[in-house]
């Protein structure tokens, strides 16, 4: 797995639990903007959602509208694109994802764009499987220089945080100090999906 | 799994499974996926290797991913088929309760077979239902469980953990239709399964438990859906009733509690049941009726309370006030999942052998309750703060 850059302009394909986060941010649509590339999204992430309750419905609604402003596209896995889906979803339960998290992989190794997952089993195997993977995760993309310059710092915060309380975003460990910053101590007890050591070291 | 052709057959066994527990016909789901039925016959009966677009869109039409299809580990059993002469097509209250039976019994042993967890079973010996008196046979059979659990003439605390931790049977309390009391169901895969109403107040609960254990002891071949208002008397029934009264309400001890809580009386009295029915942690109707059967009481004792006044909560709360026993299992039943089932997901994703997406569909949870429940136990164990470390 490749290390991740915010000034890599590959699109990025995000899975199921990225689009449930930036739904649940509120700021979704300026950040999608603010990137200024396509998020592309595999059939099956909509797939997933499709009929279901609470969450997965609110999110499968906010990706009609997503790519009804033509800020997200909805793509099917190509032959080479399946096979690879295929090695990620047959085997020991150790070794597999489910099909979201694999048909995201997926696609971004074939098209060489940037994987969008949180899920640390999910970039475990990225990491073993394809080196020149280069994978970011809902963090990376609230947090990115362009959002930040769009959004100011006021807003992506809130954006954070709503992500963190609505949807228990996952943060990865590198960037615990700097979403911790953002959002102030004052809003920290809330949001339960920090690891306690960090809600309470600060 | 992979779809060479060892497997072929396994995954055709999956499928057909699949399709029959979404409950969509052959010729449906042909249609659905524009497939001749005739290829998913093939495909089903391992004669055709299936491919990978195909399986994504069956396993689209049955709800459930091409992962869970195709993970070595994957338990595929179905309860429902089992209960087919128990459901009436129109009867969505046992088809759900079916369900989840069968969907929270398959997730539990596919988690203890990723995490090498072996469950320790420790069945009653099973005794057939003989010729002759049944009642007779299941008072024997209680007092001999009884006997083997050390329980001797005590009453029963907790019904729940004395079927989870000392038989080893599957066991959940989960909302369901109030129409249904429990459910039983036995397979070679997951055990014995017992689904409990946690919409009904523990004391009946308890009876239904306890009944269930009946059908365990017997009949366990047979599932069975316990209704409120059975309207079978089978002798199946029948045996399991008095099992079920046997060993909550063992004969020889309620004698003694009854000779105890009456000494003086002339009477049977409100409070003399609501005394009895707490001691031994059954209904006020559950320990009248016994009660009635022991000779204790004349025949028609509880009628004639039902047409006196009852004996009702209130007056309950009057005799024990503080002694009425909480429910320990109740606030489970608030959580998405069983207690159980929430700590062998958490402990299969910290150790990252699943992932939130396949635990998600696994446990039928939407993706942010499967994220609460994990942060809820992480929360737990933090407190620990590593202090405690098991071997």
């Amino acid at each position: 797995m490749a290390n991740f850059s915010s000034s890599d302009f590959r699109p990025y394909v995000i899975d199921t639990s990225v689009a449930i986060n930036l739904e649940a941010s509120h700021i979704a649509v300026e950040i999608f903007e603010a990137l200024g590339r396509p998020v592309v999204i595999v059939d099956t992430v909509p797939a997933e959602l499709e009929g279901g309750r609470g969450h997965g419905a609110k999110v499968h609604h906010a990706i009609a509208d997503w790519q009804r402003r033509s800020l997200a596209i909805v793509v099917q896995l190509s032959a080479a694109g399946n096979e690879t889906f295929e090695s990620l979803i047959a085997g020991s339960a150790a070794a597999t994802l489910d099909d979201g998290e694999a048909a995201t992989i997926a696609h971004a190794v074939d098209t060489a764009a940037i994987a969008v997952i949180d899920e640390a089993k999910a970039r475990k195997i990225s990491a073993e499987r394809f080196s020149a993977l280069v994978v970011a995760s809902s963090t990376d993309l609230i947090l990115d220089p362009l959002v930040l310059a769009a959004l100011g710092k006021d807003r992506v915060a809130d954006g954070l945080f709503y992500a963190l309380i609505g949807a228990r975003m996952r943060v990865p460990r590198e960037r615990h100090a700097e979403v911790v910053h953002l959002i102030g101590r004052e809003r920290l007890p809330q949001c339960l999906s920090l690891p306690a050591s960090v809600r309470r070291t600060t | 799994m992979t779809r060479d052709g060892r497997n072929l057959k396994q995954i055709g066994e999956r499928l057909r499974k699949a399709r029959e527990v979404a409950g969509i016909t052959q010729a449906d789901a042909a249609a659905e996926t524009s497939m001749a039925r005739t290829t998913l016959v093939a495909i089903e009966q391992g004669q055709r290797r299936v491919r990978m677009d195909e399986i994504q869109l069956l396993a689209r039409l049955y709800k459930t991913s091409a992962n869970a299809l195709l993970r070595d580990e994957a338990v595929h059993v179905d309860l429902t088929p089992r209960f087919r002469k128990a459901i009436n097509a129109d009867d969505d209250g046992i088809h759900e309760a079916v369900t989840l039976l069968s969907d929270l019994a398959r997730a539990e042993v596919e988690l203890e077979n990723i995490l090498g967890i072996k469950r320790s079973f420790n069945y009653p010996q099973e005794r057939p239902i003989l010729p002759g008196d049944v009642r007779q046979q299941a008072e024997q059979d209680a007092l001999e469980l009884r006997q083997k659990l050390g329980l001797g003439l005590a009453p029963i605390r907790d019904m729940i953990t004395l079927l989870e931790m000392d038989l080893g049977v599957r066991v959940y309390v989960r909302p369901i239709n109030p129409a249904i009391s429990g459910l039983f169901a036995y397979d070679d895969m997951l055990g014995a399964c017992i689904l409990l109403n946690a919409r009904h107040p523990l004391a009946r609960r308890n009876q239904s438990g306890s009944h269930e254990i009946g059908h365990l002891v017997a009949t366990r071949r047979s599932p069975e859906v316990l209704l409120e208002h059975p309207f079978t008397n089978s002798r199946e029934e029948r045996y399991s009733d008095a099992f079920g009264r046997a060993f909550l309400t063992p004969g020889r001890a309620v004698m003694q509690k009854f000779h105890e809580v009456t000494a003086g009386a002339a009477q049977l009295t409100r409070r003399h049941v609501i005394i009895l029915a707490h001691f031994f942690g059954v209904s006020r109707e559950a320990i009248v009726r016994r009660l009635e059967e022991l000779k204790l009481a004349r025949d028609g004792t509880w009628d004639w309370f039902e047409r006196n006044g009852k004996i009702t909560d209130e007056h309950e709360r009057q005799v024990l006030g503080d002694l009425k026993p909480a429910d320990p299992h109740k606030a489970e039943t608030d959580r998405p999942t069983t207690l159980r089932l929430a700590m062998l997901a958490a402990e299969a994703h910290h150790r990252e052998l699943l992932t939130e997406g396949q635990l998600a569909r696994m446990l039928k949870l939407d993706r942010v309750e499967l994220r609460a429940m994990l942060d809820g136990l992480e929360n737990e164990e933090g407190e620990a703060d590593g202090q405690l470390q098991l071997k």
